[in-house]
Parts: structure tokens; sequence; C-alpha cells
């Protein structure tokens, strides 16, 4: 065995000041480090991750140096495998070099990878150096660093927390000219210092330790919960000493010229394609807002992965019938302006993604873009192109979002930006009810169950693309499989759907989808006597039993509610003997209303078994401590799936 | 190994300009109801010319794609051409015609961009992808590429796929070649005799033509075999050429293929490795046989070396040297065949590369003896006069068990430079692979609880082996619980291990206490169960009208699940379900109930007898079906003692 160092310390109240000193880790003669007890067990620890950005003049121009470093040590197989191939992301237009790539082995023995074998490899549009790592067993070290020189970025995001992989130690430095102050903010633990001045330097570190892993969870949003640090260019004390820059207000009014300036030229071109979109005089903004996003979605592709380069310009959009979520945005913008709507540009914080952050404003976070009518409280997403008024992604709804409000000063159009509530489509307007009524057939060993479901609001807009873009064919494979949810079956009749159009949304009109289903597979025997199984008509739910221990609050994609109403002739000369094992009533209530719950009961007029069943989620958000009920809620669900009604043969 | 992208060509859209009558778009709805879009032309041509005495081959392509609907915008507008060092791309070049009233404007496509092609398990190799995007995709539209690729080895022709994912009006494939030139081609999956061929001489020059028309669209499953089974194609190859007065055989026969396979491992472990020495035989040090000495190698190979595949041009076809794969302790399937005969050899066993393809590729040496019909590299030992077949690019794979991937499949095994041997890797039977479940239950309060203990054997073993590598911790407790769980999903796994006990011959169990809330009824002094707590086959039947792609299965198994229930205290059985025996080619099934001193059992067994369930084979698996449905479907019933 070789040598075994201590792991590093790195506590900021023992030595504070070397968070402050740019020392590169790597050894000339490296030794193995001890596992800290806290990661037995884990197939692969960070030991070490440490990023420093340093901004430094060379000549008059502004460089940006990035230093990359990591140190992981691999217990098993599954840490071997995660870490015997490395991908190195190379930015566009930066150059990367001295990278050095080793290997410890549990011998000590150290094995580099040689230059030659760093591969260039570019997927999906981005650029990498890859390599794998030779000689690694078990109890060996991989480390590697590298260093970056690129054009400068103001603003930066560090994520320190893995899915698989806890951090021992992370650490993040932010080097630069003393007259340039930037500001960083660390997340979920991740702690920045106050930066201070150092030899001219302006040093600003950042330090976290013992990050757990942190894995995907149903019904949790993980990226909000990461360890990170967001830091941008506040201040340059050189000109300005006390005026911020880069601010959400410059972002708003940046953004605003680049989205809603339009030539002469695109002006004219949008003015002739709005002209096939059926506006009258009588129409009302809310319906031309409807009917220019139709036109929109119907003549154009949108698709941020094109190869087209030329896509922001209306023009071109026209002529290609192509063009990428921004070019929509625009596009869209266009036609709004073309007939004088009024609008605002909204930036969202992603429920599902990392958030903007309202203090710290991190340019590089924003992404996806909105656009919010004023008048109706309603919105619109230009690149969806499944999505109709006023339905948009929902993880871009109910959260927060920096609205651009246009206005003019004198000649100038500009826009002031302010965070504000971003609405989304309540409870009232989603559903995924159903309708079901179910007999024995004259053979006494089948079913025919009159099914329909009915679906509102986001219950149906994921399902409507079927009827635009699928072919006949599968349209019809769809549908059936749909109601086969209901039970399974080869033989279903009578397939009736209504209102499958993208713009059905418009009025919100129910999605329906109904069929009559031929069926043996929900009864058993028992003897004489029948097992119903009743439960599966409301098809497969979502469970959580022995889930591992949660980590995460609850959140769900849109408020709704599932409210089923279930039929079931009792056929003659039998008896249904357990009929309360239909009542099941999980609820929580706040304020005397209902956050979320699951409740069925029933009665039996005229030999008919009427069953009623409300599942409701009227919250997007359930934090931690109500995660015990919102799993009994799901798992209701789950319980009714599962009932089985006995009936008795009458003697 | 290489083929990966070679592979990849039926994915293309090869294609060159056609003189067919062009059809109206209601003509091809016509053809096509319901379709967004079609292929009205796929045509390639090939031409072979000589350069320096070496033959090489030029290909052009045009292949045109009708809209049918508005609808297809945003579905069929991106398109991509693969190319590599092997079959480089020379042009590409595209455009769509888009009706605009009785006129036909042309939008030309402006930029592309060439990538890396993503590889399916390669880490790294020269296969490239030049995507691209159609403007303006509407109902009328015809979106049109043109590419020409160069192979400058006329080993490389790819094949010619008539079929694709969207119908094909027209497909025609030619290739015009020197009249002294032995071409030869092989039709596959023609059932319906689709394509029909010409030849023609034109001077010196010869032209084979073939062609098709309105041929379907293939399907995709998920089970189902990959698409070379079963979509339309044709494979053309040069058998032999003349240069001068001498014949120059290319791939005449296997003996061809043969020699230019070897000629990848001239020089490879010519040398002894003091290293590979050292650590082999300290390896075999005790071990008495030939048989122990092999498996201990083996096994050092799965547990060591790690499956990394670098393939950059000839990298794709020349293993690495034993002694740089152990320095590095990664490889692709070359480096772990040339690890594992390199130090078979050192050991004195009689070990041979191997060349294979998986079962992914539907051909034969024999039948088609090109560089296409493999895919893969071995190494095999024979031991006691028989041939052992090892592929450690599974870390868990049993020694004696060739991989499940290549069961069935002919192994080319290098013995001499200048010699082969062709044995077909043999299928291992359902008795190989076993999962046998015991499971005691027992009433409480209406609560059905029990112990399980499930025993893994064989492929099935190596899968608990392989899964567990990367189930640590909690996970594992998930793992442990998903395989074990029955009845419904409401199973509570209690407390649970996993015993590994025979890393030999991958012997794993796992054990569990549970209980099951709901699963059993309990009404006015009678409880119901079904005691076939799992549905060993899935009750669904095939679609026998619509589905015409064989079911594949990994391999062969057995499963044997004995479900026995303590009666409780002042119950008797009041009905107890008949049993159920089926056995046909394709499996065998059966439920048989047992009444003991207090007990009552269920004991399924079904046993899986082919590895590719065929369209044929349909009919009989729904029958079956029709029986065991609604024995699944049979409750025992318990009642109180009077």
């Amino acid at each position: 065995m070789a040598v075994t160092a201590v792991v590093f310390t790195l506590n900021s109240k023992a030595q504070p000041d070397s968070l402050y000193t740019d020392i590169k880790p790597w050894a000339e003669a490296p030794v193995l480090h001890k596992l800290p007890a806290v990661f037995q067990g884990q197939s692969a620890v960070f030991l070490l991750d440490s990023r420093t950005f340093r901004y430094q003049f060379v000549g008059k121009n502004l460089v940006q140096f990035n230093y990359q470093y990591r140190l992981i040590k691999v217990e098993d197989d599954k840490g071997i495998e995660m870490f015997n191939k490395i991908y190195l992301p190379v930015y566009r237009n930066a150059e990367i070099y001295d990278i050095k790539a080793r290997v410890i082995t549990s011998t000590g023995k150290v094995i580099n990878v040689p230059a030659g074998k760093i591969k260039d490899e570019e997927e999906e549009g981005k650029l990498y150096k890859i390599f794998a790592m030779e000689g690694i067993d078990k109890g060996a070290e991989i480390e590697y660093s590298y260093m970056i020189k690129k054009e400068p970025s103001y603003f930066g995001s560090e994520v320190f927390q893995s899915k698989a992989v806890p951090y021992c130690q992370a650490k993040m430095l932010i080097i630069t000219p003393k007259h340039l102050k930037f500001t960083a903010k660390g997340f979920n633990g991740f702690t920045m210092m106050q930066d201070s001045v150092i030899n001219d330097e302006r040093i600003l570190p950042g330090y976290s330790q013992n990050i757990h892993e942190l894995a995907d969870e149903k019904y949790g949003l993980r990226d909000p919960y990461l360890q990170r640090a967001d830091f941008k260019l506040s201040y340059n004390l050189g000109t300005n000493n006390d005026v911020e820059i880069n601010t959400w207000k410059e972002f708003a009014r940046k953004a605003y010229t680049n989205i809603s300036t339009f030539s002469d030229k695109e002006k004219k071109a949008i003015a002739r394609f709005v002209e096939s979109a059926n506006i009258t005089a009588n129409t009302t903004d809310e319906k031309k807002i409807m009917l220019l996003e139709d036109l929109m979605k119907s003549k154009i592709n949108v698709d941020e992965k094109l190869v087209n380069e030329d896509v922001n310009n209306i023009e071109a959009i026209i002529k290609n019938g192509n063009t990428n979520n921004f070019g929509a945005v625009r596009f869209f913008v266009a036609m709004l302006e073309n007939k004088n709507i009024r609008y605002q540009v909204v930036f969202p914080s992603v429920r599902d993604q990392v958030p903007l952050d309202e203090e710290l404003a991190n340019w590089n976070r924003v992404e996806e873009t909105l656009i919010y009518f004023p008048a109706t409280g309603k919105l619109v997403q230009p690149s969806a192109a499944v999505l109709r008024y006023p339905f948009v992604e929902p993880y871009w709804a109910g959260t927060r979002g920096l609205f651009l409000r246009g206005t003019t000063i004198g000649e100038i159009k500009t826009a002031v930006g302010k965070f504000d509530d971003i609405p989304i489509e309540g409870l009232d307007q989603n559903a995924h009810n159903m309708e079901v009524h179910a007999r024995l057939d004259a053979t006494g060993d089948s079913l025919v169950i009159e099914s329909k479901q009915i679906l509102k609001g986001y219950g149906a807009v994921s399902y409507r693309p079927i009827w635009t873009y699928l072919a006949k064919d599968k349209q019809d494979e769809t549908v059936k499989s749909i109601i086969s949810s209901v039970a399974k079956s080869e033989n279903i009749q009578n397939i009736r759907t209504e209102n499958t159009s993208l713009t059905d949304t418009w009025d919100n009109k129910p999605l329906i989808i109904s069929g009559t289903i031929h069926t043996a597979e929900l009864l058993e025997r028992a003897g004489n006597n029948l097992l119903f199984k009743l439960g599966e008509l409301i098809g497969p739910q979502e469970q959580m039993y022995q889930e591992k221990t949660r980590q995460l609050p609850a959140e769900v994609q849109y408020a709704h509610v599932l409210e089923r109403k279930i039929f079931f002739d009792i056929p003659q000369g039998y008896n249904i003997k357990n009929l309360d094992d239909i009542k099941i009533d999980v609820q929580n209530v706040k304020d005397n209303i209902v956050t979320m719950g699951f409740v069925s009961t029933y009665k039996v007029i005229n030999n008919v078994l009427e069953i009623y069943v409300m599942e409701t989620y009227r919250d997007l958000r359930y934090p931690l401590n109500e995660f015990e009920t919102f799993k009994k809620v799901i798992n209701a669900s789950a319980d009714f799936n599962k009932i089985v009604l006995l009936l008795e043969k009458k003697k | 190994m290489k083929f990966f992208y070679l592979l990849l060509s039926f994915i293309m859209i090869w294609a060159i300009a056609s003189d067919v009558q062009g059809q109206s778009v209601e003509e091809m709805q016509q053809l096509f109801p319901g379709k967004l879009a079609v292929f009205s032309n796929i045509n390639r041509s090939v031409e072979i010319s000589f350069k320096k005495g070496v033959p090489y081959a030029g290909a052009s392509e045009v292949s045109e794609m009708m809209i049918l609907n508005d609808r297809a915008n945003g579905i069929y507008n991106k398109d991509k051409v693969y190319h590599s060092s092997f079959n480089e791309l020379k042009k590409v070049e595209a455009y769509t015609l888009v009706p605009e009233g009785n006129n036909v404007s042309k939008i030309k496509v402006t930029d592309f961009k060439t990538q890396s092609a993503p590889g399916q398990g390669v880490f790294y190799d020269d296969s490239k992808e030049t995507s691209f995007d159609y403007p303006r995709i509407m109902k009328g539209s015809i979106s049109h590429l043109e590419t020409e690729h160069y192979n400058k080895d006329i080993r490389f022709l790819s094949s010619f796929y008539f079929s694709n994912y969207l119908p094909v009006h027209n497909a025609s494939y030619s290739i015009t070649y020197p009249e002294d030139m032995d071409i030869r081609y092989i039709i596959k999956n023609d059932d319906k005799h689709l394509v029909s061929v010409k030849e023609s001489i034109k001077g010196r020059k010869k032209k084979l033509e073939f062609s098709a028309t309105d041929i379907k669209n293939y399907e995709f499953y998920g089970d189902g075999t990959s698409i070379q089974y079963y979509a339309l194609h044709v494979l053309v190859y040069v058998a032999s050429y003349r240069n001068g007065s001498t014949v120059i055989p290319v791939f005449s026969s296997l003996d061809e293929l043969y020699k230019w396979n070897a000629g990848f491992l001239n020089n490879i472990n010519s040398a002894v490795d003091e290293n590979l020495k050292k650590i082999t035989d300290s390896i075999c040090t005790g071990k008495k046989t030939d048989r122990e000495k092999a498996q201990a190698i083996y096994w050092w190979v799965q547990n060591h070396v790690k499956y990394v595949a670098f393939e950059d041009g000839l990298e794709g076809f020349i293993p690495r040297q034993a002694a740089d794969v152990c320095a590095k302790r990664y490889g692709d399937c070359k480096d772990m065949a040339s690890i594992l005969t390199a130090m078979l050899k050192i050991s004195g066993l009689d070990a041979c590369f191997t060349w294979i393809g998986t079962r992914s590729i539907p051909y034969s040496y024999t039948e088609v003896p090109l560089p296409v019909t493999d895919n893969h590299m071995i190494s095999a030992v024979k031991i006691d006069k028989s041939w052992i077949f090892l592929d450690a690019t599974d870390p868990n794979c049993i020694f004696g068990m060739p991989t499940s991937g290549i069961q069935d499949k002919e192994a080319l095994i290098s013995i001499r430079p200048d010699k082969y041997e062709l044995v077909k890797v043999p299928v291992m039977p359902a008795t190989k692979s076993i999962i046998t479940d015991s499971t005691f239950l027992s009433i409480n309060n209406n609560l059905l609880s029990g112990t399980c203990s499930v025993d893994y054997v064989g492929y099935c073993g190596s899968d608990i082996y392989n899964n567990l590598v990367y189930n640590k911790g909690d996970d594992e407790r998930v793992y442990a619980r998903r395989h074990v769980a029955k009845g419904n999903n409401k199973f509570i796994m209690k407390d649970y291990a996993i015993r590994l006990s025979d890393s030999t011959n991958k012997a794993a169990n796992i054990s569990a206490g549970f209980e099951i809330p709901d699963y059993i009824k309990s009404i006015a002094g009678e409880i119901y169960l079904n005691l076939n707590l799992e549905k060993l086959i899935n009750s669904t039947p095939v679609d026998t009208a619509k589905r015409k792609i064989a079911i594949e299965h990994d391999y062969l198994y057995t499963i044997n699940q004995v479900h026995v229930l303590k009666i409780p205290a002042g119950y008797v059985p009041d009905y107890v379900p008949k049993d159920v025996f089926v056995s046909n080619e394709v499996f065998d099934f059966s439920i048989v109930y047992n009444r003991s001193e207090g007990n009552i059992s269920a004991t399924q067994k079904f046993v899986i007898k082919k590895l590719y369930i065929q369209p044929t084979d349909f009919i009989t698996w729904n029958n079956a079906l029709s029986v065991i449905s609604p024995a699944y479907k049979e409750q025992v019933v318990l009642k109180k003692k009077s």
C-alpha cells in the first residue's frame, strides 16, 4: 500500500485564508487519500472539486482563464464505470489547454493519460475533449485538471451537486483585477465569502463540503435544490463606483429591443403573413391573439436545434417555414405589434430548472420566453407547436418571472423589467374525469363497459397532438390504447372522439374519448362466485410505497381534479358482499379548503351501484412536512385501484 | 468492432434522380392512405472504376420525400447523412420543391452541420453525421437530397434498403462495373418478390439494376428483431476482379473474408509480454486442469478490464496488443479477445481470436461472406476437444456459456493465419437458466404475509450479478423489492437478503419477508385469493393482423414458482381451481394445485423454448393464452369450518 494522506480539511473557520489563495492542487508526487467515514459504501466520491475563474488583462483585452480540477476516489466497479471515461466540455471560441489526467492506482502507482489519447468529439452541437482513464482499480483515485482561455463572460453559475456522487470538498474562486467587482451568491448550502483585495487582485471565494448526492424523485423538482453558486460582474470601480451594472433592468431593456425591433422589410412581410388570419374589424383582441398564434404555429416549424442559421429574420422565417425558439418569439411579437395588441414579454423561472434569482441577475439563466396579455391575464408560448392560448408549458407558469412592460420614452421604445407571479390555469380548468358504466354480458363471463374519458385543460393538452401529428393508423392505435387503460381489451367498439383540435383550448372544450369495451379481464372466478376488479377501471395509478427517504417537497405540474363516476349493474342472482371496501377518505384540509384529497363513496339505486370518486390536487406545491399526506393521497388512488368486489351467487 | 457505421447506412436516405413519372399528391394519398409523407423515390447508383490498378466505388444517391399532409411540418424537416473515413462524403445537396399555385419553387438548403455520429456503446470513432433542415415542409412539397459517397476500398459497399420508415414508391439501385469484375448480390426479405433485377452490358461495362415499387414501411418493436431481419434490402459485393491477367479475389468466398480478417492480426501479440506472463502465472497457480486455468483467466479479464471502445479508422478492426490492454485495464471487444487469447496461450492452452456477428445481424458467413456479417470479436479456447467461447465484454458471463447475444451464431475461429474453423455457437437450453421461487404464505387478521426465496442460475444469475454492480445501498433494496414483489403494488418488503453464493456459476438468491395488504378478500367467513401471485405470461394476445415481426428473447429460461399457503386455523378449502397444462413448440406452461396437511399450494412452471417467436408461432401463442388467461383468474376459496 502507498502512503495514505489525510483528506485535506477545508474548514473555513480553521483556515479561512487558504480559501483566498489560488492553489493548484496538482501534486508532483501524488499520494492516496483515506476515504472519510461518512462516505463509506459510496461507489465514488469527489474528494475535491475546485474551479477557479480568473479575469485578467492580456494587453488591453480582458481574458477569462478557467482552471478546473477534480479528484475522485472510486471504490467499486460502478465507480470505475462512472469515471473511466471523461468528457470535458469545450466552449465555442474557447481554447482548452494544459489537460492533465492520471490515475493513482490502489497501490499508489501513477498512470498518466497520454496526450495522443485525448480526442475531439462533437455531439448534439457541443464540443468535447474525451479520453479514457488507464489502469483504474478499486480504491484508485482519478485526477484531472485543465485550463480554458476564452472571451470573458460576466455571468456564471456553477453547480456542485450530482445525482449519484457526493462531494467531500468543493471550492470556487473568482479572481479579477481589483477594479472589477463581482457579486456572488451561494444556494442550498454553498457558502460565498466576502471578496478581498490582495496584491491588486480582487478575490472572491466560495466553498462547501460533504455535499450529499441528490437523485430525482417522483413529484419532486430537483434542480432548484442543488448546491450552487451564481455570480456576475456588478461594478466597474474604475469608471463608476456606485452604479451597479448587469442588472435585471438593463437586461429587460436589451432583451426588449432585440425581440421587438423590426426592419421595414420585416414589418411588410409580417403584414402580408397576417392577412390570412381571418381577422375582421369585429374581431376582439383576445380572438386576434388566438388566430395569430394558430396561424403561426400551423405554418412555421419551431425547432431549437435547427441547423439553419438564418432563423430569426422574419422574411427568412416565412420563406423557409422554420425557426428556433427566439425566432418564434420575435415572429409572434411582430404579429402582435402589427395588430396593436398589448403584450408583455415574460422570462419565467422554469419550475423544474434552476430558478432566476431576483437579487443576483444572472442573465445566462434566462432561457425560455412567454408572452403575457395584461388585458386577459393569459399567456401564449410561441415556441410550443402543440400548445394554444391560454395554455403554456405548465412548469413555465405558476412561478415567478421577469415581466417586460413596454413603454415609450420620447421616440424610443423601451421596457421596464420587474419580477412578478406568472399565472397558471387553475383547479377549475384542469380535469381528468371519467364516466363508466359496466354490466355483465349475456355469457356472464365478460363485462360490457361504456367508457367515457373527459379531459379538460391541461388534462387534454397532452393528448390533442395525437390528432394533429399522427398518421391515421397510429391515431387509431393510440386512441384504442387510451380506452384500454380503463379495461384491457382487443374488442373495443363505438369509438368516438370529440373536441380533438388543438384550438379547442380556446374555450376549454372537453376532449372526450369514448368507446364500448368488451372484456373478461376484470372478472375472476371463485367457485360459483365472481370477483369484479372494480378498482382497475380507474386505470393503473402511481403509487409510492416503500420509497427511498424523501429529500424534496412534492410539486404537481398543475392543479387538477379527477372526478370519476362509475355505474355497475348488479347482475341478477348476485349479491355484493363488500361494498364498504369502496369507501376511502383521505384529505388534507387547510382553512376549510381541501388542498389535496381522495374520496370515494357509493350508493345503490334500483340495483345499480353508483360510485363517485373525487381526487383533488388544489395546490402546486406541498412542502416536505406535508409529504406524508401527499403520499397517502397518491396511495389512496392506488388503493382504490385494488378494490375487488365479491359477487356472491344467491343460494 | 468497426461495423456499426456500415449498419447505419440503411437509415440514410440514399437515392438517385429517377426518371420515373411523377405521381401527384392525390395519387400518393390513395396508394398510401393516412400517411403524412412517403418516399417517392430512393435511388442509388454505384460505379466501380480503377485508379492505378485499384478499384474504388463512387455512389450517387437521390432521395425524394413527398409531403402528403401539412401536419408533416415539424416531423420530417430534419435529415442527416452518415459518413466516415471508409465511406467519404463527397457531395451533399438538398432543397425543397414547394408548390406555389401552378408553379413550383425551389428553396435550397444552405446550412449543413457535420459532427460525430453517436455510436452504440462506442466511446470514440470516426463516423460522422451531416445534418440539415428542409425548408417549407407542407402538403405537396418534395424534399430532395443528393449525395455522393466515395469508397476507396470496395470491400465497404453499403447495403441498399428498398424499405424504409415511411412507404417507398420507387426504390432502385444500380451498379456499373468493368465487365471482367465478378459482382454478386443477395436479396434479403423479399418473400413477395418485389425486387426485379436487370443485367445489361454497355461497351466494356456491365450494369446490374434492382428496383421495387410501392414498398410498405417497416415497423419497429421493442421486443422485436433488428430491422435487417425483415427490411427488404440487397447486399451487393465484389467477389473478384482482374488486374491484367491476374484474378484478384475480394470476397469470392469465406476463405477470402477470412484472409482479409486474419490480416488484421499480423504482429498482434507476437512476443510474450513479461508482465502479462507474471500475471497469468500467478492466476494459474494451483490450477490443475486446462479448464480451471481457462476459467481463472477469463474471470480475471472480466474483472479487471473494463469495456471502453476507441474505433478510429482501422482501430475498428485491429486488436490492440495484450500487454497494452493489461496496462490500461480497458478495451473494446477485440482488445479483450487479445488479452484473453494471449493469456490463455501463455498458460499453454489452445486459444484463438474469433470473429462473430451478434444476434442483431441475421447473416451467416457462408451465405454472406462479407464484413457486414460480423461486428464482434471474442476468444475461443479448445479444451477436451470442444470449443469454449469467451466473451469478456460481459463481466458476469459464466465460463462455459457464450454471452447470450452470440448464441446460435457462427464463430469464425482463427486457427492460423491460413486456417480457420467455422463453428456454430450453441444455444443454451432452458434448463441452464432457471429462476426458482419458493414462497410460503400465511394469513393473519386478513393480511397475507410470507417469505420468499428466489434462486437465479445461468443467464438469470448473470443478470443479477450485472445489475447489482449499479444498484448499491438504498438502490439495492429497491432492486431487491422489484425482483420479489408480487400480488399487487402494495407489496411491503420487510427484511431482505441477497446472497451471491457462487460467483463462478453466478448463482444468486434473493430472499425476503413481506406483507401484501389488500390482496386477499375475506368476507362472511370465506377467504378468496389467487394463488398465482405473479403471472409468468403476459395475457395480452399478439395482434396477428398487425404484427409481422418475430419476438426475440435474450435466452431460453425456466421459471419454477411455488406458492404454499398455510391454511388458517378454522378454515378448510372450499374451492380449488383445476390444474392447467400447456405444451407447444414455443413454450411449456403449467399450474398445479396441491393440497396437503394444513397447506394448499400452486406451482407455476414456464419454459421458453425458442429464442425467436416467429409470426407463424403467434397463433400457437394466442391459442395457449386462451387457456392460460382464464386459469389465471381462478381464485382459491377457503371456508370457515362449520
